[in-house]
């Protein structure tokens, strides 16, 4: 279903306009990669925080309030970029396995990387109190930040994959 | 003089083309997609680490965070994150060294890569002295807003041309 879907989109003067000029899909793929720069040093910075690596002069809520716009302005921004990517070469992506497992892995880092940030803002008080951050916590940061990580480098494996 | 000098960067590219490392990611199928993406990761956090100071100088986020406390936050993450990228990139460059070598974005990106770094030391040895006069600034001084703009372009523009090399 999908293929006849991506054979579909392939076809449409919107795919085929985009697919003649051959500068959008690199320009597209460096804003991609523009706006992966802002997700990951985000989450990177956060969890960090969270284990008491890096910025210990600033609290948890602090921490978590800046970066949290940068991670969903840049997740819109990859969503469209993505959709963009897709209309050019649909096939490229959604029969590729590297492209299927990256897409059904954001949701299992971006729900727990938003209720941890909704959390800290509810009561930002408790976070920033000494030792606030549980083991569990930060066990759990470490292996969202993991899937987050696995996620970029699926990204990049789209180029290596077969697809049909 | 200009002839020699070039068959010199011939001759380097192809010595280092010919290491066995080199050899092992060229032949290969998966060390280059690996490395790449361990590229693609330490990319991500220079870029992303730079451009939240860069964008603090302009005062355009995070203007009630004082700059040094900013920048001593995140400079050890571009740090890190750098060193990480010129090891996998000089990883990536050696599979195909004669080739990049003489790949126009290639070159574009190691030149805007030098700026960037020219940029820097300018800021750190001129505008950046006197940070404690304004480090609770919602707006830098101009120098310390151009060098944020300089800088915030050249990353975007290397991101871009390191982007197109793959393309040519």
């Amino acid at each position: 279903m999908l293929l006849s879907f991506a054979k579909w989109l392939a076809a449409t003067p919107l795919s085929q306009t985009l697919q003649a000029a051959l500068w959008v899909v690199p320009a597209v793929q460096s804003v991609h990669i523009l706006a992966i720069a802002a997700v990951m040093t985000s989450v990177w910075v956060l969890t960090f925080r969270l284990l008491g690596l890096s910025g210990r002069g600033r609290l948890v809520s602090q921490v978590s309030g800046d970066v949290a716009p940068w991670i969903w302005w840049a997740l819109g921004v990859l969503l469209l970029t993505g959709i963009i990517l897709i209309i050019i070469e649909p096939s490229r992506e959604l029969t590729n396995a590297a492209f299927l497992t990256k897409m059904s892995l954001i949701p299992v880092a971006a729900a727990p990387t938003y209720v941890l940030q909704a959390a800290v803002r509810r009561d930002a008080a408790l976070w920033d109190r000494q030792g606030a951050v549980s083991l569990a916590i930060k066990i759990g940061a470490v292996a969202v930040l993991g899937v987050w990580i696995a996620i970029a480098v699926l990204g990049r494996f789209i180029a290596y994959v077969e697809y049909a | 003089m200009l002839e020699e000098n070039l068959s010199l960067i011939g001759r380097v590219c192809a010595w280092i083309g010919a290491q066995p490392f080199a050899v092992e990611i060229a032949e290969s199928a998966w060390l280059f997609p690996i490395i790449e993406s361990i590229h693609v990761l330490a990319l991500a956090l220079v870029v992303g680490s730079i451009a939240m100071v860069d964008l603090r100088l302009l005062g355009v986020v995070a203007v009630r965070t004082r700059v040094t406390e900013r920048i001593n936050h995140l400079l050890p993450y571009t740090w890190a994150a750098f060193t990480a990228a010129v090891v996998s990139g000089g990883l990536l460059f050696s599979s195909q060294a004669a080739t990049y070598c003489a790949n126009i974005h290639f070159q574009l990106k190691l030149g805007f890569l030098a700026l960037a770094g020219i940029n820097m030391a300018v800021f750190h040895l001129a505008g950046y002295r006197d940070v404690a006069k304004w480090d609770s600034d919602i707006k830098p001084p101009g120098s310390a807003r151009i060098a944020g703009g300089v800088s915030l372009s050249l990353w975007v523009a290397i991101v871009c041309f390191g982007r197109w090399i793959g393309f040519d």
